[in-house]
């Protein structure tokens, strides 16, 4: 059976029986020496081929899958609270694999969109959400979001985020949190009003990351919607995971749910990071109840996924799970370079192109500057992200690998010190929300350097 | 007979036994203590994070290494006197309430441990009290705060309040880091120092430390 809290409850007696290991035997010990060993039982290790960025050995994804179901039979899900390991059983893993959607129908009336499950180089464009949850000023966030969904580019709606409720600070873990929970449900639904988009589709919530916040969200809107249950790293999850989830559950919400694989970290390299972010995904539709996975791949010396190494790894994984199941996948496309900077553009062509091809279903987008920097985010990196995500739909793997190649010699060198950009009230016009002339200079020239690399962009129905 | 270059590399590629064989050995046949630790175990934990930091080794194996490193330590240690010991300093290190983000804070932890100083890693969510206890029953050189929102970073100012109110606040020096962290921000909230990343965290450690003493 898929989708219910008996279910849950089932794997969350579990974590009550389940073998008691310490967090660092789990991050230190198990986690990496499990994955190194099936890599190297599969035949995996140094296949990652760094020149070429983009995977195109299908074989070789195939086999990465069965890496991936071997690690989330051994591995499970270790809970953070409890100490303990959540294992499933093969029967129980395949089953909810099984019971998975290959699509979702998301938002109301004319608004509604279906995430659907793809291929590689599937034809059917893939479902843009936007924008990912950067911090902004509450006074911005209107004026973002009415600009932002004039556009038809971005088909769900989540960020970004606030750092402050009603102009006093928002601070984690406290009533702020249920109070922004509720006010960023009221923001959205006003800014979804002016832009003519009532009934769309949300990821809830931006602005807080506990139970606390999705259960004030949830209130708000019809169902369903998406949650964001973000486990606290890859392969674990907490009572605030499962709390969001029983409340998703019992709402008739959809639960995305996954954390991102560190490459360099305790997943250690691009192969272990892809056999990792593969069991991830596959876990979290037992454990979890989930309605669609989310575990990207982020290289953690910069915190991206749009260098060689972590591309390597996310498009490989992301073509195991495409080819061998049906499941909906949602990950990340992490810039590390601001708006109004040709480096972000290059970046997002390269990332999203190859995500395109190698099957994903559904982004949430972009993470210009690596969302660190409060109000780096504008309408035209929203639309350019989506325009390459859908435009890349049907391309082969090998021309994402010849964009790939043609542009990341172009940034690589500055992963370390990326330009962060600048704000949107530097590069528009905060009232009429009109871009100053360079930044849409830029814009109109990255889709046409879009389109001569072979990209078909649809238009934003704003700019152009 | 051993080398300190055999034992280094060991170190690196994190075979514990072998160290411990390799440390023994040279126990016995007479070689300094001191030059133990500083030419084979702590030389070779320098290539590791040399390694680490280009992005040719990973965080299991580097933590693997530490280990190794450990394990000689352990044996070498009975044999120099107390104060010699080499000990860079003392760390007490946390994610600040409210905040679970725990990669950064564990790699600043790895790289300090590499460099010889020994850390107090209290783990996620940490409030102000919890660091102000453990300044008492510790009494480090270095408190650490790690933050990764901009809806925690504030409880980085409320450590250092508690710790101010508790007369604790000159007996320590306070560093800060993490993603949204920045060097006027440090100096805002009364820091002593604020670093990007894991390696200049080390080097700021050590000046902090040698303009004390
Ligand atoms: C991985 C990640 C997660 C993981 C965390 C896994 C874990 N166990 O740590 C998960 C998925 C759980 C997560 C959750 C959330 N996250 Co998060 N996360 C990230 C991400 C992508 C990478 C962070 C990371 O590990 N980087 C790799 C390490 C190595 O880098 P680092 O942490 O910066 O550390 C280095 C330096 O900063 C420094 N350093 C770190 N600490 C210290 C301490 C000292 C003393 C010193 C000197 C130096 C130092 O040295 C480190 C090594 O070089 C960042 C994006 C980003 N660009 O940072 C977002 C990010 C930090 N997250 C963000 C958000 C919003 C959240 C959530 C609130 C999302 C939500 N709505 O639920 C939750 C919050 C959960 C909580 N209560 O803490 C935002 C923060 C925005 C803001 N300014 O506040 C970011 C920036 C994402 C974004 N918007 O684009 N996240």
């Amino acid at each position: 059976m898929s989708h219910s809290i008996t279910e849950l409850i089932k794997y969350m007696d579990r974590a009550k029986t389940g073998k008691r290991v310490t967090l660092k035997e789990w991050d230190y010990e198990i986690l990496p020496k499990t994955l190194k060993e099936i890599a190297k039982k599969y035949g995996l290790e140094k296949t990652c081929d760094p020149k070429n960025p983009v995977n195109t050995d299908l074989e070789l994804a195939d086999q990465f899958f069965k890496a991936g179901v071997e690690a989330a039979l051994r591995l499970g899900l270790y809970n953070d609270d409890t100490e303990t390991i959540i294992t499933v059983t093969e029967e129980e893993l395949m089953s909810s694999v099984e019971a998975a959607p290959a699509e979702l129908p998301i938002g109301k009336g004319r608004e509604q969109v279906v995430i659907k499950a793809r291929k590689p180089s599937d034809g059917v464009p893939p479902i843009y959400g936007g924008p990912l949850s950067i911090q902004m000023n509450e006074e911005y966030y209107i004026p973002l979001i009415e600009t932002t969904l004039k556009s038809r580019l971005v088909d769900v709606h989540e960020g970004p985020s606030l750092d402050t409720v009603y102009g006093s600070p928002l601070l984690a873990n406290t009533p702020y949190e249920t109070a922004a929970g509720f006010y960023e449900a009221r923001l959205r639904k006003e800014a979804q009003f002016r832009a003519g988009r009532q009934g769309m589709g949300n990821m809830l919530i931006s602005s807080s990351s506990t139970e606390y916040g999705n259960l004030a969200a949830f209130s708000l809107f019809e169902q369903p919607q998406i949650a964001l249950v973000l486990i606290p790293s890859a392969l674990k999850t907490n009572y605030c995971s499962l709390h969001k989830c029983i409340q998703t559950l019992a709402l008739g919400g959809y639960i995305e749910s996954g954390s991102p694989n560190m490459m360099g970290g305790y997943t250690a390299g691009p192969e272990c990071s892809a056999i990792a972010s593969i069991a991830d995904d596959l876990l979290q539709f037992s454990i979890h109840q989930a309605h669609m996975s989310g575990a990207p791949v982020y290289d953690l010396r910069y915190s991206g996924n749009c260098g060689r190494h972590a591309l390597w790894s996310q498009t490989v994984s992301t073509q195991a799970v495409a080819r061998n199941t049906h499941l909906i996948m949602l990950k990340t496309i992490n810039q590390v370079a601001g708006p109004c900077t040709e480096m972000f553009y290059q970046e997002s062509i390269v990332g999203f192109v190859a995500n395109s091809a190698s099957g994903l279903s559904y982004t949430i987008g972009p993470r210009s500057a690596g969302g660190k920097y409060k109000n780096h985010l504008t309408p035209l990196e929203i639309w350019f992200t989506s325009a390459v995500f859908k435009g890349a739909a049907g391309l082969s793997l090998e021309k994402a690998n010849e964009i790939a190649k043609e542009l990341i010699p172009k940034y690589e060198h500055l992963h370390a010190n990326p330009p962060i950009g600048r704000s949107l009230p530097e590069l528009h016009d905060i009232k009429t929300m009109k871009p100053i002339e360079e930044h849409y200079n830029l814009y109109m020239k990255m889709r046409e350097e879009a389109k001569a690399l072979g990209i078909p962009m649809p238009a934003d129905g704003v700019l152009c | 007979m051993a080398s300190y270059e055999e034992l280094a590399n060991s170190v690196i590629r994190g075979n514990a036994p072998k160290v411990i064989e390799l440390t023994k050995s040279l126990v016995e046949s007479g070689c300094d203590p001191l030059e133990i630790i500083n030419q084979g175990l702590i030389g070779g934990m320098n290539v590791v994070g040399a390694r680490f930091k280009v992005g040719e080794m990973f965080v299991p194996e580097v933590l693997m290494a530490a280990r190794a490193m450990s394990s000689g330590v352990e044996i070498v240690k009975p044999l120099i006197a107390e104060g010699d010991m080499p000990s860079a300093g003392k760390v007490v290190l946390g994610t600040v309430k409210g905040d679970l983000h725990d990669i950064g804070k564990n790699l600043v932890a790895m790289m300090l441990e590499s460099a010889g100083f020994e850390v107090l890693n209290l783990g996620v969510d940490i409030s102000p009290e919890k660091f102000a206890e453990a300044v008492k029953e510790h009494q480090p050189d270095v408190v650490a705060m790690s933050a990764l929102l901009t809806t925690t970073m504030l409880a980085m100012k409320d450590t250092i309040d508690v710790l101010a109110e508790e007369g604790l606040r000159d007996k320590v020096k306070v560093i800060v880091g993490g993603a949204p962290i920045s060097e006027e921000f440090a100096q805002e909230i009364g820091a002593d120092g604020y670093a990007p990343d894991a390696a200049s965290a080390t080097e700021l450690c050590k000046n902090l430390i040698g303009q004390a003493s």
